[in-house]
């Protein structure tokens, strides 16, 4: 009797925890009525994250976070701090731990470095899902692209021949030292352009392939190159701007060389100056998206000394621009590790860009078109070259100086 | 050529001569970034203070 008294003792007094954990199914598949789903559900919670919530989220929907990042509890507790139990109706742990997340904590560190005062920035993983999801794919699309439509360009235009033979006469086209920051860019270019490349699709491709441990060798070599030589860029770029700006300033005659194609249409080559519509059109890609590179390359380099976005959303901001496109203001308060990826990201983006620029620039001045390479190689160029690609330059030029024949 | 050697030795140049004036320059950013044994607090002095270890 007492056995059995127990077991029903026991019974009862262990379905409840197990009752507890029951959940009616119906409940769950329940679906949520419209309008109902923001105010019912908020307030069954206390007003605390939903399922529906959770859901919109694991959809990749936005969901309004204010409810979290505006309950930061009182500022100040409700009895005084001698008291006894004195936290009663101040913050709770919660309430911190939003406040750090929403950056509305008063953070007092004693690390004084200038991102100290970010505790949580949870802003990190959208950017790392951009940084190795849409920014690789689109960005491998890009430069594929780019050499796939260049190698079927060769194969039906072919090489730009002379319409005649050369002259055997030459003329000066650049000096040693325009030669030299030509080079010198292209030289640290293509050095930044494999190493940024290496650090950009190094996770994905080749620790699959090389395993960790060679490619951390690698990517350590990589990142001591990437930052170093950034200043022969740099110093290249402000050369090229100093030798060339004044050559590469739009006139009329680059109308009539962009509407017949540079060539392609209607017969014939455009008139041209020293440098054509084509060549003035990489140029200022190479000096603004060099610039926008290397500015938001000296802001990685010099973590949270140079924050770009803040400034430069402020500005869009005040002239309207978000609007254009329907959008609301751009944030104006980040994070300094915010400002750090978006650097990353924009920095990334204009070199990937910039990149397929440079393919086409270098297509065009080895394989594309006979003749150019000597106007960068040697410095001279045949007399029937500047006459049919430059037309007026070459005028200009032979009617200052007699071309020079080789021998 | 002879050009564009010079512009890769000018390259070369600059890189390590980077390195050499920039080693102790340029911030060693993951340090900064972290913190160890942080206060916490919300609101004015009155407010709770929190340690974060």
């Amino acid at each position: 009797m007492l056995r059995a008294l127990t077991a029903l003792l026991l019974t009862i007094g262990l379905s409840g925890p197990a009752l507890a954990q029951y959940v009616d199914p119906d409940v769950l598949q329940a679906p949520v009525a419209e309008g109902a789903s923001e105010a019912a559900p908020r307030a069954s919670t206390g007003g605390a994250t939903t399922l529906e919530d959770i859901l919109a989220r694991q959809n990749g929907e936005v969901v309004d976070d204010s409810y979290r990042s505006e309950n930061l509890g009182q500022d100040k507790p409700v009895y005084p701090t001698d008291s006894p139990l004195f936290t009663r109706g101040g913050p709770s742990d919660a309430d911190l731990w939003r406040a750090m997340r929403y950056d509305e904590a008063d953070i007092r560190t004693q690390n004084n470095g200038p991102a100290s005062h970010t505790l949580i920035q949870d802003g990190g993983m959208s950017w790392l899902e951009f940084r190795s999801g849409p920014l690789l794919f689109w960005g491998a699309i890009g430069l594929g692209g780019t050499l796939a439509v260049l190698a079927l360009f060769y194969l039906i235009r072919g090489k730009v021949k002379l319409d005649h033979a050369p002259q055997g006469r030459y003329i000066e086209r650049f000096k040693a030292i325009e030669r030299f920051a030509h080079w010198l860019l292209a030289a640290s270019f293509i050095t930044l352009g494999i190493t940024g490349l290496l650090s950009l699709f190094g996770r994905k491709v080749f620790i699959p392939i090389f395993g960790h441990d060679a490619f951390a060798a690698v990517a350590g070599v990589t990142k001591w190159v990437h930052d170093n030589i950034s200043w022969a860029f740099i110093i290249a770029l402000v050369m090229i701007f100093v030798f060339w700006v004044a050559h590469n300033l739009p006139d009329r005659t680059d109308i009539k060389w962009i509407l017949r194609g540079g060539g392609m249409f209607g017969g014939g080559h455009p008139p041209a100056k020293k440098f054509n519509a084509g060549q003035k059109l990489i140029f200022w890609s190479v000096i603004i998206f060099g610039t926008s590179i290397s500015v938001s390359g000296l802001s990685m380099l010099f973590p949270f000394q140079i924050n770009l976005f803040g400034h430069t959303f402020g500005l869009l901001n005040d002239i309207g621009a978000p609007g254009w496109f329907g959008q609301g203001p751009l944030p104006v308060n980040l994070a300094p590790q915010e400002e750090m990826q978006l650097a990353q990201l924009w920095h990334a983006i204009l070199a990937l860009v910039l990149t397929a620029i440079i393919f086409g620039h270098i297509y065009i001045g080895t394989l594309g078109m006979e003749g150019a390479f000597d106007a960068m190689g040697k410095g001279e160029v045949d007399v029937e070259w500047a006459r049919e690609h430059h037309s007026i330059w070459a005028a200009e030029v032979e009617a200052e100086t007699t071309p020079r024949r080789k021998v | 050529m002879k050009v564009f050697l010079l512009s890769c030795v000018a390259a070369v140049v600059v890189m390590v001569g980077s390195h050499f004036i920039l080693r102790d320059a340029v911030p060693l950013s993951s340090q900064e970034a972290y913190t160890v044994g942080s206060s916490v607090r919300v609101g004015d002095a009155d407010s709770v203070t929190t340690k974060i270890d």
